[in-house]
Parts: structure tokens; sequence; C-alpha cells
């Protein structure tokens, strides 16, 4: 199975996109949405100045791609302007990502094994920085800090293993 | 045509912001003219800032406490120098205590006499001045009816439907369209009353109403020395809230007569009050062509490139010409119109969300170009649309040899355009360039209102899916998409381009 990521862009909920083939320039995904799913291939090349050129079967056309300091993207083309947040499917499970701003103890979803604290407690994190690096499903995943905040407590040290749902670390 | 080995001025301050700004120091760096900039504290960093020769921040984001601060700007002239003040359009323009002020103070202000600023300056008064000059003005009373039945003497006289409009009134409210006779009393009683609550004055003004009116108006220029011209007429019928949206010249349907006429007649009210410099007639033109005078703007105006596109003219260097005592370098005679010209005003607000401003960040700009396309813009990539001014960011012109090949070429540049960090008009002046109505060339102030409520257009299925793949496969090349870690924007990529292009 391929990474999937889940991209949000204002739909009722979000696209799913699974990356099935990726050569760094050709690649072959399967979007879906709801039950519905199909195919596409597309190649994608870096252009100069935050910009790609993008050509599928229909033509090409080049996006402008912009980063926002809240973690959203805004992608621009022809007729579109969308605005957008994409998360790796695993950091949705690590709970990370998509988390709400609101979170202030940090678990993840699955059972495994701490590899790496990256914070001490009284560190002040920005939303999306790594914190913790946990090995699942024999891979290793970031967690990263679900919002800004400072560290008031750290429950786990590299070694450990962990539940799903188990306070790793808390933010204040 | 003009010399610019011996600019008229060494340093002209522009007492103006956002794209008018930048146009005329366009003009002023053009004729070898330095420009001085003022700005407020939110325009401190700006684009007319940056392209002006030197700057003062003359006072906080209000307009009151800087923009309009008459002593201030004087002062600044003064300091560094400026020989004489463009105004722009809106804030100080069409200010007599700013014309006045100015020449208290030995600078030259690029625009008409406060004499003719005064004439122009009231509905009542221009409206008086004009019907002297022999310039039609729409039938109606010379004065404001206080009873029914002296006000129906007066509908009666002048034929209905006729329009009761609230003596002391504005922007719509205490107006009344009365078709026939038999509804005239009523109407008339309930306009007096809701007058009398609104403003504290029951007078109505009773005057025949013109349907489905065009908003048609002539550009003039005037010297010092009595020579004044026009430079054809230009279309603003394209309006929302009472504001031009889209413009073009040549009108789009008028006929070669009408044209002749309006300009003569414009030309004729220009010289009665003595104008000077660039103004604008606007007129109200109905079904059959018959065309009324509304006002006299005493000003460059918003819309003015659609003018130069089609004349070759520069106005705003005609402006600096004449204000410096120059003879008109052109004459009637020798004015030629070529081709069509359309402007788009792109504004910060949400057209389907009844046109509600809507200030943000210019994450992505670029604008189009090309043969025939002109760009009057006062801002750049990264620069902010603030909620302190105007929400117009920029202005599209298109020329070409005809009107549907204008029309064309205007709706590829749209397209060409790209816009995002905030809500935009952009699709929606795509759609009115579309209506029937326009593309035939027969539409009228209503045209806005006829298309009804309009639904945003919703990007194609297919192009939105291809946008979600695009952003995952850059997350995937590890080309983050996220927040850059620090303030400054990193490449969007998050790593240089040859690890994966």
């Amino acid at each position: 199975m391929g990474r999937r990521f889940h991209v949000e862009m204002g739909l009722e909920s979000p696209v799913i996109v699974e990356v099935l083939e990726d050569d760094g320039l050709k690649a072959k995904v399967r979007i879906c949405e709801g039950d519905a799913s199909r195919e596409m291939e597309l190649s994608l090349q870096a252009l100069h100045g935050e910009r790609a050129l993008c050509t599928t079967q229909a033509g090409s056309q080049v996006l402008d791609i912009r980063n926002e300091r809240d973690g959203s993207s805004w992608v621009v083309g022809p007729h579109v302007q969308a605005k957008l947040r994409v998360t790796d499917e695993r950091d949705t499970w690590l709970g990370a990502g998509g988390g709400g701003a609101g979170d202030s103890v940090v678990t993840v979803a699955m059972p495994g094994r701490v590899v790496a604290v990256d914070v001490e407690e009284g560190d002040n994190v920005e939303r999306g920085q790594r914190i913790l690096v946990i090995e699942a499903m024999k891979m290793e995943n970031d967690v990263k800090a679900p919002r800004d905040g400072c560290v008031r407590a750290i429950r786990v040290t590299p070694g450990d293993a962990v539940d799903a749902g188990q306070p790793l670390i808390e933010l204040e | 045509m003009i010399d610019n080995s011996n600019p008229p001025f060494k340093k002209v301050l522009v007492a103006n912001r956002g794209e008018i700004a930048c146009r005329v120091i366009r003009a002023l760096h053009e004729m070898g003219i330095q420009a001085v900039a003022v700005a407020s504290e939110a325009d401190a960093r700006a684009k007319h800032v940056r392209m002006a020769d030197d700057y003062r921040v003359i006072g906080p984001a209000p307009s009151s406490e800087s923009y309009l601060r008459v002593e201030r700007i004087i002062e600044v002239a003064k300091e560094t120098g400026a020989e004489a003040i463009h105004p722009g359009y809106g804030f100080l323009s069409e200010s007599e205590v700013m014309r006045d002020a100015c020449d208290a103070a030995g600078v030259t202000f690029i625009g008409p006499s406060s004499a003719a600023m005064y004439a122009m300056g009231n509905k009542t008064r221009a409206r008086e001045k004009m019907q002297d000059a022999g310039v039609p003005i729409v039938p109606g009373a010379t004065s404001a009816s206080a009873t029914a039945s002296e006000a129906l003497e007066v509908a009666r006289s002048i034929g209905f439907p006729v329009l009761l409009k609230a003596s002391a009134g504005g922007g719509g409210k205490g107006m009344r369209l009365v078709h026939e006779e038999a509804e005239f009393t009523e109407a008339f009683q309930s306009c007096s009353r809701e007058a009398l609550g609104s403003f504290g004055d029951g007078d109505v003004y009773v005057e025949r109403a013109i349907l489905q009116p065009r908003h048609i108006e002539i550009q003039v220029m005037a010297d010092q020395h009595g020579n004044a011209i026009h430079i054809f007429e230009r279309e603003c019928s394209v309006q929302r809230r009472h504001q031009k949206v889209i413009e073009e010249a040549p009108a789009a349907n008028l006929s070669e007569q009408t044209r002749k006429r309006m300009g003569e007649v414009a030309v004729a009210a220009a010289q009665a009050i003595d104008y000077e410099g660039a103004g604008t007639c606007e007129f109200l033109v109905d079904q059959d062509e018959n065309f009324y005078f509304l006002e006299m703007n005493t000003r460059l105006q918003v819309e003015h490139p659609v003018t130069e596109m089609i004349s070759g003219l520069d106005l705003v260097k005609l402006q600096v010409m004449v204000a410096a005592g120059h003879v008109l370098p052109v004459k009637q005679e020798h004015l030629v119109r070529r081709g069509h010209s359309i402007e788009c005003r792109l504004y910060a607000e949400d057209p389907y969300s009844n046109f509600m401003p809507a200030p943000g960040p210019l994450t992505v700009y670029r604008p189009p170009s090309g043969p025939g396309v002109r760009v009057d813009d006062g801002v750049d990539e990264g620069d902010v649309v603030t909620p302190h001014y105007d929400p117009m960011v920029a202005k599209l012109i298109t020329w070409a040899e005809d009107r549907p090949s204008c029309i064309q070429r205007m709706r590829s540049a749209l397209a060409e355009l790209r816009l995002a960090g905030f809500r935009n008009n952009v699709k929606f002046l795509d759609q009115v360039l579309q209506t029937d109505a326009f593309c035939r060339g027969q539409y009228s102030t209503n045209l806005i209102a006829q298309m009804g409520v309009l639904e945003e257009p919703a990007p194609e299925k297919e192009q939105l899916e291809l946008i979600a793949a695009v952003a995952a496969l850059l997350q995937e090349r590890n080309c983050t998409i996220r927040a850059p870690e620090s303030q400054v924007r990193e490449s969007a990529w998050g790593r240089p381009w040859e690890e994966w292009s």
C-alpha cells in the first residue's frame, strides 16, 4: 500500500490521495472521495519561484504554491484557487496533524516504542514541530505538536513501550 | 509630442495612495520629474512609497489623520522642495480648501480652480449653472415642492413616469418611482413622510424618470489659455452599489451623431466654468439616446486608462503640462479614436455575499501581460490589502481593434491572472463579461441587478482532484508544504529544487 494523504480543501470530507508510484517526476495516484475512487497519472516538476508544472492527459498547467503560517497552503492555477491542508495518514493515527488546537495531552492511536524525545520540560513548541519519534508498524513515525505551547510534563523516555491512548507529553 | 528635455517641474508631490499614486509617479518619472510620496502609517512600505524618490509618513491609518491633512501635506511639499501637488482621485482631489491652501503656499495644484470646483461641487448649483450653459439636464422642477397638488402639476408638465426625490436626501433613501398619475398623491405623501423622518425636511423634487439608463461620460481637458477639448466618451453602466465595476471606451452602442453632440456639450460645460485640467462630464442616456447632465467630476477618473488606450494620449502628463501653464499640445481635430478598450476593477470583496469588502494578504499575485493588456496596480505579491481604504486592488485594462476581440482579450487576461489570499471579484467579472446583454452591448445600469443572485461558480471536480493529488505528491516527496518554521517565507518546497526536479 502506498502512502496515503488526507487533503482538506473545504469540501464535505477530506480527499484521500494514495501515492501508488512516484519516480520523482511521473507518478500514479489513487484519489478517493467517499466510496468513489479513481486512478490518475501525472507528472509534477518544480519550477522556479514556488511554482510547479503539472502535466496530465488533459494537458499542462502551472500551479503557484504558497505556505501560510497556520500550516495551510494555497494552490493556485487557472480558474482555481484552493486553500488546503495536507496530513499524512500516519500522522492522523499518531494524533497530531489534524489534532484540535486545544489538545494538551499528546497520545498516539496505536501501540509502539519510543525512539526519541526531542523536547525537554519547559520548552516552547510550535504546532507541527516534531516532539517525539515512535516506532510502530516497523516504521519510525514523527509525532508532532498538536498546537503551540509549553511542555509541562514528559511521561516517557526512549525505549519505552507505549499503548494507544497513553499520555506521552503534556502541554500547558 | 511632449518635450521631456525641459520638464515643467523638477519635483512633484503625489497626495494619494494605491494604484493612482503609482500611475502618477510613473508619468512623472517618464517626464523626468522626481516624485515625493506621502503615506499613512499603514502604508509606510506600500508600493507607491517604494516607487517614489522620497516620501514622508504623515499620520495614522485613518484618512482624516493622514491623506486628508491639508496643512501637513503642504508642509511636506515645502520640506522636500516639491513645486506642485498631484491629488489623484478621491481624498483631496476635489477640495477647494486644498486648492486655496496650495495657492497660499505658492505650490501648484494640478487640477482646476477652486471656483470651478465650487461651481460643480453641489448638485443643485451645478444643475443651474449647466442649464444656463445650454447643457441638457433631466427635465424636472427647478425647486422642491411642499404639497402634493403643486408637485402633481410639475409631474403632468414633464410627463410620467416620474421620480420623486427627497430634496435633502441621498443614497437612494426617500426615492419613489411613480408610473402613473393615479399613484402619485399617495407616493408623494409617503416619500415626504420618509424624507421628514430621515432628513428632517419633507420637501420633495419631481424629475423625469429615466428607465434603464446608461451612464456615459465625456472626458474633457482644458488649458489656462481657453483651449478645451473632449477626448471621446466612456461607458460606465456596469455598476454595483452605485460604484463602477467595468468601463469601456467607446460606448457600446452610440450613434456618431449623439457622440459628437455629447462631446460638444461637455466642452461647452467646461468652458462655462473656465475649467482647467482634466475633468469628466457624466450623463444619463436613455433608450432613445436622449442625454442628461448628471454631474461633473473635477479630477482624473479611476477609469481614465480606457480613454488613454483609444486616444493614445497620456492624461496625467497632459494634466501636469497644463498645470504648468503650457498650451494643450493637441487640438480637437487632431484626435483620432482607435479600437476599443475595457477596464475591469479588481476588488478585494465578496461578490457572492453582497459585495462585502474582504481585505487580506496578496499571497499569490501574478498579473497578466501581453499585447493590448495593461495593469494599473498599487500592490505587489506579499503586500496586504488593509481594511482602511478602498478595496480596489488593481485595474485590468485591455485594448483591441474591435469590441468582441477586446472582450475576449479581457477574458483571457482574467484567466491568466493569478490572485489568492482574499476573496475577490475575478470570477464575477468574467461572469459579467459573458452575459448576453454585455456581449451585445445592450445593457444599462441595471445589468448587475438583472443578473440576480449569483452563485459562485464551483471549480470543476477534476481540477480539484488534480490539486489534491499535487498537494499530496509534494508532501510525499518531502517537499513539505507545511508552515515554514521562521516567519520569513521559505521556498514552498522545503528543500532545494535540484534534489527532486
